[in-house]
């Protein structure tokens, strides 16, 4: 067996990194087999990597400050701050619908590092599959509601009624479970009396969101989309936008997220 | 454009992250991620195409930094309050054990360390990258990641911690 030399930190710690590769690396790996001490400060390298993370990555799942939000608006959305209060938050749907103007805030990331525009488009992109679907729009009925949100609840995570919204003119056709890549969604659908369709979009969103509304325009929907408790809601429709606004603030004031 | 402002947004989780771990006080941190973003929204055309826009801001987010430092040495008077600053700051109350060990340790690294091992164990940016990002050759960041990495073993990590005089031949 040849004689092994003796590893400098600063190989060591370039080997962990994976800084090394062909023959160097080969080079390290076989002394560290030899050299109890090396692998220790290999092993701290791991452990402090781990400690910075556990001490730090909470830092990731805050909202930026406001100042630095306000620097990042897109001009092209809208926005308005939702009322802490459930209770007040129509008023503020309503006032803010009446008040075109508003800009959109920082998108923000969630821990599996999408943002919420696109969390909007899935929604958007499940509408497009399903709200035209004639004979199976949805697995389970509206005539068996709470059996429907139980189930869906019980998928995604959290506990919820579907938001009865008759009196706006639309009933509930019913539900569906989706899959976002490895992650379980919620499809709410509802119908008025001509057949035209609003769906509602739900998908655990991770951290504790910024608290507001925003819209998109797509693919001939409007899509309005928000947070609600760790978790990202998304009605869509193409039905005109004046209506959807109306239909989109009923929807967002009866969902309760528990 | 806004594709280019929406990249932005989306590193300044990373950029906070950095900045309070680096400096240990959330609103010196928070403010110093502001700076960084308004000065990259003025100067978005230095972000070439095809470039990351971590290893941009960071490395912009360096420069102010620095100059930040240059300007507080030049006022002894303005160094000596943020020390105290520093010491009595620090940065939420739901913030364990874990993150104001870590501090304390940080606190005792020569700023050119913690930078090193901040970039590379925390951020998980190539030495390549950090080495971009600081302004310094590649061999420079491995050395004082080394030292940076062994003096925080000494400092949180005892038990482990060799003795110092192991590599004496």
């Amino acid at each position: 067996m040849t004689a092994l030399r003796q590893l400098s930190d600063v190989e060591i710690n370039a080997y962990a990194d994976g800084e090394l590769s062909g023959e160097a690396k080969e080079d390290v790996r076989l002394a560290l087999e030899a050299d109890e001490a090396a692998r220790g400060v290999a092993a701290w390298r791991d452990l402090l990597g781990d400690r910075l993370h556990e001490a730090f990555d909470s830092i990731l799942s805050e909202p930026p400050p406001a100042q630095t939000v306000r620097l990042l608006r897109p001009p092209q959305m809208w926005t308005l701050p939702r009322g802490t209060r459930r209770a007040a938050a129509a008023f503020a749907f309503a006032a803010a619908a009446a008040c075109i103007g508003y800009v959109a805030g920082l998108q923000t990331m969630n821990s599996v590092g999408g943002t919420i525009e696109q969390v909007a488009q899935r929604a958007v992109g499940a509408h497009q599959v399903f709200a035209s679907e004639i004979r199976h729009p949805v697995e389970v009925a509206g005539s068996d509601a709470d059996h429907l949100a139980k189930w869906l609840g019980k998928r995604i995570g959290v506990s919820f009624t579907a938001p009865d919204i008759n009196d706006a003119g639309f009933a509930l056709v019913g539900g569906r479970l989706l899959a976002e890549g490895d992650r379980p969604a919620a499809l709410l659908m509802y119908e008025d009396s001509t057949g035209r369709r609003v769906t509602l979009y739900i998908e655990k969103w991770g951290p504790d969101g910024e608290d507001s509304m925003r819209s998109m325009v797509g693919n001939g929907l409007n899509t309005y989309y928000w947070f609600d408790s760790h978790f990202a809601c998304a009605v869509s429709s193409n039905i005109e936008s004046g209506k959807l606004k109306v239909v989109a603030g009923r929807l967002y004031a009866a969902l309760e997220l528990r | 454009m806004s594709d280019r402002r929406n990249a932005i947004a989306a590193e300044v989780p990373r950029l906070t992250r950095y900045a309070c771990a680096l400096i240990r006080d959330r609103r010196e941190a928070d403010d110093l991620v502001h700076d960084c973003i308004v000065r990259a929204l003025a100067n978005l055309s230095g972000w070439r195409d095809g470039d990351s826009p971590r290893k941009w801001l960071f490395t912009i987010m360096h420069n102010i930094y620095i100059d930040q430092m240059r300007a507080r040495k030049r006022s002894p008077v303005h160094v000596v309050l943020e020390e105290q600053h520093h010491s009595a700051s620090v940065v939420r109350p739901s913030d364990d054990v874990t993150q104001s060990e870590i501090n304390a340790a940080m606190a005792a690294l020569p700023l050119e360390q913690r930078q090193c091992v901040l970039l590379v164990g925390l951020e998980g940016l190539t030495y390549a990258e950090a080495a971009d990002v600081l302004g310094v050759p590649a061999g420079t960041v491995m050395s004082r990641l080394s030292r940076g990495r062994e003096r925080l073993r000494e400092l949180l990590d005892r038990e482990t911690a060799r003795p110092t005089l192991r590599r004496v031949k």
